[in-house]
């Protein structure tokens, strides 16, 4: 299969993780790409220290974005929002050890934008 | 015509650099050019490049008299009475901002309606919404049935006090085959003005727009096989008399004072400014090359192609296919497959070589009524084989395997 569809990739499109609303969230950010619809919500419970204690997440759209966003959940959980926020679209795409053409980048980085900018 | 010979015409197919063969099923999007086209457009710069319209000079007088020629060729093919009637343009989408600009701006009143349908591009749809914002208009959409074809049965009603229709001759997103003659003759009997996008009706079967006799039809080059960055807009001559200049500049001018100014008689009035010299006479290239083809047979090929792809694809179970029957449709196959996203569809078939459309194909309110976001879209021309289409069949079968095994990944 194309180089795309990693390991991890293929896993966290199957099986995603920390998938679902957080009841109890401290912060909700929205983001979505207009031209090809996929949208992501986080959701991120802080505590006192600004530290992500939990971590949820609902989406809609291809294998890359949701995948992306599954395997960002797991990235940012321990870590301060300031922090989180800091993570880069090329670490995340390390992570998922994927090869995407340009067109295709920004569903990969879709959770990394809005963590970044969409804020509730 | 043999239709199976035809990719020998087009270099793209050839290039040493594809490392396997390059099946191109996005041509509504753009198509690609024969040599014929490319050669016209090389030849225009090296032997005959000079401004149309301007100098004295003999070969300023060759430039016009093939950038002119092109204009009467037009003519001739779509059975248009007069080559005036032939405005050039950047394309469909300029054609009908044309429209909008130069006869709606003048003719449009507050609290006129004008009536689109549900299957339009974006490009019939977003400049009436900024005309209609700018002048107070009413905006009514003609419904689609449940295969994508439009429900006229309301079409009297619907046509009540409306102004303008403007509606497309086939649908870009389904493929659905419009009948334009039809709604043409009601609008008319409404009283009502008629623009007609034809952009994937003029490239794909044969358009006689003397029969048709809408007041406006638009189409781009880039889409029958010629240079991108110019179109066509046919403006019924009655209709001249209704519009202000679009752009203002050279060579749409009579006499200038610093003041004021006369115009030029259409179809130069339109056309301020220097044209696309090259891409008009590669337009006629393209135009010579369908010709020889036939358009009678490009359209019974690409309804062989429609008929064969909906026939293969509807027997795979994961796939949904969106719009009408293969007698209904040109050469457009729009479908989704279950648990596979389009755009995910578009990445695994180009390790293929398979060029396909994914998303919502500018037509974002139409995939709204769909109830789906993204689509998959294949769309057919004349370099495209029955073989091409079985292999996209078995491809996708294998894709389905493989995205569904739970050990195959790269």
């Amino acid at each position: 299969m194309a180089l795309a569809y990693s390991h991890i990739v293929m896993r966290h499109s199957r099986q995603p993780v920390n998938q679902g609303r957080l009841v109890k969230a401290s912060r909700k950010f929205q983001g979505e790409n207009i031209s090809c619809g996929d949208q992501v919500t986080l959701f991120v419970k802080l505590d006192s220290k600004k530290k992500i204690t939990d971590v949820g997440w609902e989406g809609e759209g291809c294998a890359i974005s949701q995948a992306s966003t599954s395997i960002f959940s797991e990235m940012i959980k321990g870590k301060t929002l300031a922090q989180a926020q800091k993570i880069t679209g090329e670490t995340l795409m390390k992570k998922m050890d994927t090869q995407l053409s340009p067109a295709r980048v920004k569903c990969a980085t879709l959770p990394v934008h809005t963590l970044k900018e969409a804020t509730d | 015509m043999d239709f199976a010979k035809i990719k020998k015409d087009f270099p793209i197919f050839r290039q040493a650099r594809l490392k396997k063969p390059l099946v191109y099923f996005d041509s509504a999007a753009t198509s690609h050019k024969p040599q014929s086209v490319i050669d016209a457009v090389v030849d225009f710069y090296s032997k005959t490049n000079a401004n149309t319209h301007r100098a004295a000079y003999e070969l300023a007088e060759q430039a016009t008299g093939k950038f002119e020629t092109v204009r009467s060729l037009i003519a001739d093919w779509l059975h248009i009475a007069s080559p005036d009637s032939v405005i050039f343009t950047k394309g469909t989408t300029e054609g009908i901002n044309l429209v909008a600009a130069a006869w709606g701006r003048n003719m449009l009143k507050r609290g006129d309606t004008i009536l689109l349908t549900e299957l339009e591009h974006h490009a019939n749809l977003i400049p009436w919404q900024l005309l209609s914002r700018e002048k107070n208009l009413k905006l009514e959409f003609i419904p689609i049935d449940d295969q994508g074809r439009l429900n006229l049965t309301h079409l009297p009603k619907l046509l009540r006090g409306v102004k303008l229709v403007a509606f497309n001759h086939v649908s870009n997103a389904l493929g659905t085959i419009n009948p334009v003659q039809t709604i043409v003759r009601a609008a008319r009997k409404a009283g009502a003005r008629v623009l007609v996008d034809g952009a994937q009706a003029v490239p794909h079967l044969p358009v006689d727009i003397g029969r048709i006799d809408p007041d406006f039809y638009v189409f781009s080059s880039h889409k029958m096989l010629g240079p991108s960055g110019v179109g066509v807009l046919y403006v019924k001559p009655e209709r001249f008399e209704e519009m202000t200049p679009y752009q203002g500049g050279g060579a749409m001018i009579s006499e200038v004072h610093w003041r004021h100014a006369t115009y030029q008689p259409a179809p130069l009035k339109f056309e301020a400014g220097t044209q696309p010299m090259a891409q008009v006479v590669g337009m006629g290239a393209a135009i010579e090359y369908l010709q020889s083809l036939g358009m009678r047979q490009v359209e019974l090929h690409e309804k062989q192609l429609i008929r064969h792809a909906y026939k293969v694809f509807s027997a795979i179970p994961e796939v949904t296919i969106y719009g009408p029957k293969p007698v209904d449709r040109l050469g457009v196959l729009t479908f989704t497959v279950a648990d596979i996203h389009a755009h995910d569809l578009a990445t695994l078939f180009d390790e293929y070589g398979i060029c396909l459309r994914a998303g919502h194909h500018c037509t974002q309110p139409l995939h709204r009524t769909l109830g789906v976001t993204a689509t998959a879209r294949f769309s057919f021309y004349v370099y495209n084989t029955l073989k091409e289409i079985d292999f996209a069949a078995e491809t996708l079968k294998k894709i389905i395997k493989q995205w569904h095994s739970p050990t195959a990944t790269s």
